[in-house]
Order: structure tokens, then sequence, then C-alpha cells
């Protein structure tokens, strides 16, 4: 029996099959098909053992690639953490080919007279949206979780799984302080998915319902205008070739809490509103081909049967201190590439820290300084982060071009005066 | 029927006789004019929007002349200003469709469809015009363009197609061309994955040539005058149409006639992909050949504001 068990631990971990996905924008103005492309680019993971880790490469060796193709990309690989870098027989490579689309948000309204558009409306891919999933940090797993959110669902649905069995509800609810992403998390998701399902769906669609637009002037009539809504969305459902994505932000002011609603502060129109709501989610969730994103920072006031309704609520919490290094780091490099930070000089990922030990030396004592600044400024929102380094620009720099040592002196002056006027607007 | 809450409208214009290349683009042209002011997309004809920018241009030109040395004058005021730039933006937008379209029908022989729709995204239109281009037809005299354009509107209008349509709102105006996946179509972006929508109100206007073949005749106006689309007429929806067993045997025709047609075009190039194996291929294979081609311009709609006030205040003197 000893010996089987052995044997058991020499073959391969039959755990999850190792997928890396590569995603490849093919060029706007290009007429050649998805699957040629494809073929290539398998060649080219084949032909070199190239880095399995997060990548980008525009340019290519290949004619074929270079005429038809902007940019390969592979992200969220899941082989960082692992000590072997395992070999391409071992995983497999699936190739999502697409092509963006240019036009910005179209509006859509309701009403022919009103002038005010109730929804935003992005075609997907969409070019807005490029390279927002990649500068999404986040500490955990949020953003694998998310696609295998939508992958699992779309298996249920493909498997004809009797909803009235198992159920869900295909709203996903993303919560959490001011500033830390949810909203480009949500629109990025889409992005996402589309890319990832190019070959299942031709293509997709984003709408961002605008939720105060569906308050009515009439008494009672709002209720219909959140029924209209959602009979534009059905339109758009009813195309079993496009992924349909609804993003409702801040949605906790079309779902109120009836209860406290109830309490007589709140006009009953409010209550219709939510009660449409909810009843139109549960008609909408039949349909394969669609996703309710919605995201709130005020969770006390959701209604619980839209909370219930929700099959992921996931919580988006301030970045942890290796978040804010990863986002540090990369708005340095972009202002290495702007010629801001001149010049240029290496700086280390959080990896390779590691790996040195966090001893300092030449090589590591900006790294490390950066490490530093990324400690310090845990508790601010990613939104802050992203804005700090044009803030420690304007305020403690002002030349066109400055070294990197300096910068960072300044961006850590940025981030202590960050809490000093957090604490004053306290006191007050 | 394919389509889910509107039936297309349908619309078929007879020629007698062939319409050569440059002409089909003229056709289109003259089409996107017609459905832009129709369908309040712009303020005046485009023509008397042209007129008009022209005779700005001159006066400016004037005024700027006569300037030369003085004091700068005070400006025209804001809103005017902004309904001049939407204005020239428009026009700058439709020049440059017609200018690609003209283009793009000049090089690319086998354009078979054009679609102009109205509304937010080109896949979630308002109204979508589609205009099925004849081919086919080899014998026969060639029209004029005069000739052309008057047998078009003639039955557009005698025809009535946008008669019982209600006012629209502005909003955008996009141009797609279908046409192999191997042309060198230029400017216009491939958009592979763009079918045809079944959202909104769907208008067909179908154009055949059919001077020699009277039988082919007799087929059409059976079809039209059945209940079903005569889209059959382009190789596209064969497969969707074909299932209807006795209309299968004249769209075959039919499309024997569209890839011959096709096919004396391109004999000169010999292509991989020839039109000889379209020919000779089942319907299926052809039809993934063709994709639509997006124009990168969009036209915005606009309104002429002071017209409107203009308008609002002669009513007032009649109320």
């Amino acid at each position: 029996m000893d010996e089987i068990g052995e044997l058991g631990e020499m073959l391969p971990v039959p755990g999850e099959p190792r997928v890396l996905h590569v995603d490849v924008c093919q060029d706007p103005c290009s007429t050649v098909k998805a699957a040629s492309i494809k073929e290539h680019v398998k060649r080219l993971f084949h032909k070199r053992e190239c880095p399995l880790g997060d990548m980008k490469l525009t340019e290519f060796n290949d004619e074929f690639l270079t005429e038809h193709v902007k940019c390969i990309e592979v992200t969220d690989s899941e082989f960082e953490d692992s000590t072997q870098s395992p070999n391409l027989s071992s995983i497999t490579v699936e190739v999502h080919v697409y092509q963006v689309h240019k036009g910005g948000p179209a509006q859509e309204d309701l009403d022919e007279e009103e002038e005010l558009a109730a929804a935003n409306h992005w075609l997907l891919p969409s070019s807005d949206f490029q390279g927002m999933w990649e500068n999404l940090i986040f500490d955990s797993h949020i953003k694998r979780e998310l696609l295998q959110y939508a992958s699992t669902t779309l298996l249920f649905s493909d498997c004809n799984v009797d909803s009235n069995i198992i159920t869900w509800n295909r709203v996903v609810l993303l919560h959490g302080p001011p500033g830390t992403g949810k909203t480009s998390l949500c629109k990025a998701l889409a992005q996402k998915l589309c890319i990832r399902m190019s070959d299942r769906y031709s293509y997709g669609q984003l709408i961002e319902i605008n939720s105060h637009s569906l308050f009515s002037k009439w008494f009672s009539e709002s209720g219909k205008l959140v029924m209209k809504m959602f009979q534009k969305i059905q339109e758009l459902i009813d195309d079993s070739d496009a992924l349909v994505c609804v993003l409702i932000d801040e949605v906790e002011s079309l779902t109120s809490a009836r209860k406290s609603a109830m309490s007589g502060s709140e006009p009953s129109d409010a209550i219709r509103v939510v009660n449409a709501l909810l009843t139109q989610i549960d008609q909408i969730k039949r349909y394969p081909n669609v996703l309710i994103l919605t995201t709130s920072n005020v969770t006390g006031a959701i209604d619980l049967a839209f909370v219930d309704r929700a099959d992921i609520k996931q919580y988006i919490g301030p970045p942890s201190p290796e978040a804010i290094f990863k986002i540090l780091h990369s708005c340095i490099s972009e202002l290495m590439r702007a010629g801001i930070i001149s010049p240029p000089q290496q700086l280390l990922d959080l990896k390779a820290l590691k790996m040195m030990n966090f001893v300092k030396n030449e090589l590591t004592s900006l790294s490390l300084m950066l490490r530093q600044i990324a400690i310090e400024s845990y508790g601010l929102s990613g939104r802050t982060l992203r804005k700090l380094p044009f803030i420690a620009h304007a305020t403690f720099l002002q030349s066109s071009k400055v070294g990197l040592e300096k910068f960072l002196s300044a961006l850590d002056l940025a981030v202590k005066k960050q809490f000093s006027d957090r604490n004053d607007l306290e006191k007050d | 029927m394919p389509f889910g809450k509107h039936s297309p409208l349908t619309c078929l214009v007879e020629f007698d006789g062939i319409i050569k290349g440059q002409l089909r683009g003229n056709i289109v042209t003259e089409m996107l004019k017609y459905v832009l002011y129709q369908r309040q997309q712009i303020p005046q004809t485009y023509e008397q929007l042209k007129q008009q920018e022209q005779l700005k241009q001159q006066e400016q030109s004037k005024q700027d002349k006569q300037q030369e040395g003085e004091t700068l004058q005070l400006k025209r005021k804001g809103p005017q200003k902004l309904q001049v730039r939407k204005l020239s933006e428009a026009l700058e937008n439709i020049e440059a469709l017609f200018h690609n379209i003209n283009q793009a029908f000049s090089n690319v022989n086998y354009i078979n469809q054009v679609v102009i729709t109205l509304g937010g995204t080109p896949i979630s239109p308002k109204e979508t015009y589609i205009i099925k281009l004849p081919g086919g037809v080899f014998e026969g005299s060639i029209l004029s363009k005069k000739e052309v354009i008057q047998t078009l509107f003639r039955t557009l209008i005698s025809q009535d197609l946008l008669g019982d349509f209600r006012n629209m709102s502005t909003t955008n105006s996009y141009v797609l061309l279908q046409a192999p996946r191997n042309s060198e179509m230029q400017w216009f972006e491939p958009k592979a994955a763009y079918k045809l929508p079944n959202r909104g109100k769907i208008i067909e206007v179908s154009l055949v040539c059919n001077q020699g073949s009277n039988a082919l005749e007799a087929d059409l106006t059976n079809v039209s005058s059945s209940d079903f689309e005569i889209s059959g007429i382009s190789p596209l929806e064969i497969s969707t149409v074909s299932t209807e067993g006795t209309l299968c045997n004249s769209l075959n025709d039919m499309s024997i006639n569209d890839s011959s047609f096709a096919s004396q075009d391109v004999d000169k190039e010999v292509s991989p992909n020839s039109p000889d194996a379209m020919a000779t291929s089942d319907v299926e294979g052809h039809d993934s050949e063709f994709i639509w081609y997006q124009a990168p311009v969009s036209v915005r709609g606009f309104r002429d504001k002071r017209a409107s006030a203009k308008m609002s205040s002669c009513m007032d003197i009649w109320a």
C-alpha cells in the first residue's frame, strides 16, 4: 500500500489543468480570420520558451504577426508564485483574438422627448477600457475569482443545469470604501470577459445605467422607467451573439432598503423602483448571455432582497502594502516612459527584493525606499495612490526632469501630506 | 421571419439597364443624403447646407480682409458659434464619407450591400437602411447618372417609404459596406463580427437591373408580392431563405448570376480565393467570404436651433 502511495506522489498532480490565457489584439484594419492568427501565436509560444509570467509583446519576428497584430498580452498568469517554472508541455495555451471598437460611449435615452441619457452604452472590447484590467491591482485573487465566476455561469448555462434546482442570479455586487476601483473593475471585467469569450460571443455590450435618470418627476412613473430601461436591455440580450453586461453604479440609490422607506421618510415611489428592479432582475437571469455588475459604498442602505440576489458579494478594501508597491511601481515606470523621471533607473519588484532578503545595497536601496513609502501609505485608497505621483510633482518638485531619488523623497512627503490633510479634515 | 417585432419595410427599385461601378457609389451617396435629411439628422438638405457653408466662408474671408489693420470686432455669440462648428463638423464628416464611398466603389468591384444605421451604435440602431445593390445582368444599355437617380427617387417617393415615420431626435449615423474578406478595402474598418441588426425599424431598398431576363423579373415580382422578403437577391441571405422550397430555384439562378458577375470582374487578377471557386462551391462557403466594413467616421445629427426658434416665433403669430 505504501508503494502505491509513493507512486501517487510521483505522478503529476492531477489538480486543475493549467491554462495560459493569451490575449491578442488584432489590428483594426486587418481582415485575417482569427483562426490563422491563433495558429501563428501558438507557434510563437511553442517555438520559444518565453517567460510565462505576465508580459506584453508589441514587436514580433513573424512578419504575419507584425502585419496583423497590435499586441499580445499575458495577464494574471497563475505561475508567479510557483517556484518551479512550468514547461509548456504541461499547460495549454488558449489564445483569444479580438479587435477593439473605437467609438466612445453612445447614449441611450428612454423618452423621445427627454434629452437626458438614461444609460451609456459601449461596444466591447472598447478602446476606452484598454489596459484597465492590467492596471487594476488587488490583493487576493479577486480578479481571477470574478473571471471564474463568469465562466462557471456560462458552464452551468451550457450544460442546461436546471435553474429550479440550482439557482444563480448573474448579479455581482462589489462594495467597499470609495476610490478602491470598484467601478473600474466592473468595466474592466466586462472588457476582459468579452475578450476571453470572443470565440463564443461575437461582441459585447456594456450598459452603464444612470440610476438617477430612472426616477420620474411624475409620481408612480419611476417604476415604469425601470421597466422601460430593462426592455431596452432585453432587446440587446435577444441577440444571442452578444454578451451583455449591465453596470449599475451606486446601486443603493436604486435599491434603497424598503424597510427604511416604510418609516415614511421616503416616498412610496422609491419602493416601487426597488420592486421593479428586483422583478426585472428575476426576469433577466433566465438568459445565458447577461451579467449584472453593481457597486456600492453604503451596503447598509441596500435592500436585503437585492443583497440576497447577488451571487458574489465581494468586499474591495484599500490596497495592502504589496499592492501599493505595485501601484507606485507602475506609476514610476510610466513617468520614466514619459521622460519626467530621468535618467531611467531600474526599480526591482517585490519578488526580486524578497529573493535578496531585503538587504540594502546599491542596487536595492531605491527599491527599498519605495517599499518603505508603500508601507507608510497603507490606508490610502487606490484612487489616491494613483494621483500621488502627480501631487508629489505639483507640490514638491515643479521641474520638468527629476532624478529618481529626488522624486521618491517628494513622494514620501506627499504621502505624509495626505495623512495630515486627512487628519485636518477629521478635526473640522 | 428572422426579424422580431418589426418586419422590414421593403422597396424594390428596378432599373432598365446596367449600372456601372462609379454610379453604384453615387446611388449610395444620394441615398445617404436623402436619409440624413428625411430623418431630421441635418436641418436642411446637404446641398443647401453646403451652399450656406460656402457663402459663410466667402463672407468670412471678406470680413477678414476688411478687418485687416482695424481692431478686432466682437466675435459672434457663443451658441451661434457652436452651431457653426457643428455644421462644419457634420459637413466635413459627410464629405469624407462621400469621398471614401466613391473611392471604395471604384477600387472594390463587388460591394453588394450597404447599410446606413441611425442610432447610438451600429449594433443598436433605431433605424436601419439596407441598400442591396444590383448584380447579375450584363446585357442591356448602360444607364446614365441622371436616369439612375431619377428612377431611384421616383420609386422611393412614389412608394412613400418614410411617410408614416415619426420625427426622430438627432443621433449618430453610421455607414457600412459589405464586401469580400480579401478585398482591398481602404479607410473602412473591417467588422467581421457585424451582422444586420434586428432592433428598431428596418428598411430594405433592393436595387435590381432587370433587362433582358424577363423570366427573372417575373420571379422577382412573385417573390415581392408574396410574404417573403426579397432579400434573396443577394447571396448572403440565401442560406436563410432557401429553406422555403419553391423559392429555391429562382434564388439559385440569381446567385449564379451574382457570382458570375464577380468572376467576370476579377478574371484578370487571379487570386487564391478566386471567385471561380466561389461560383461552383455551395452558397454556405460563399457566405462567409463577405464581411462588413464600417466607416471610421459617423455623422452626428444636429438641429438648427436658430431656425427652430424662428419657426416657433412664426407659430406664435398664428396662435
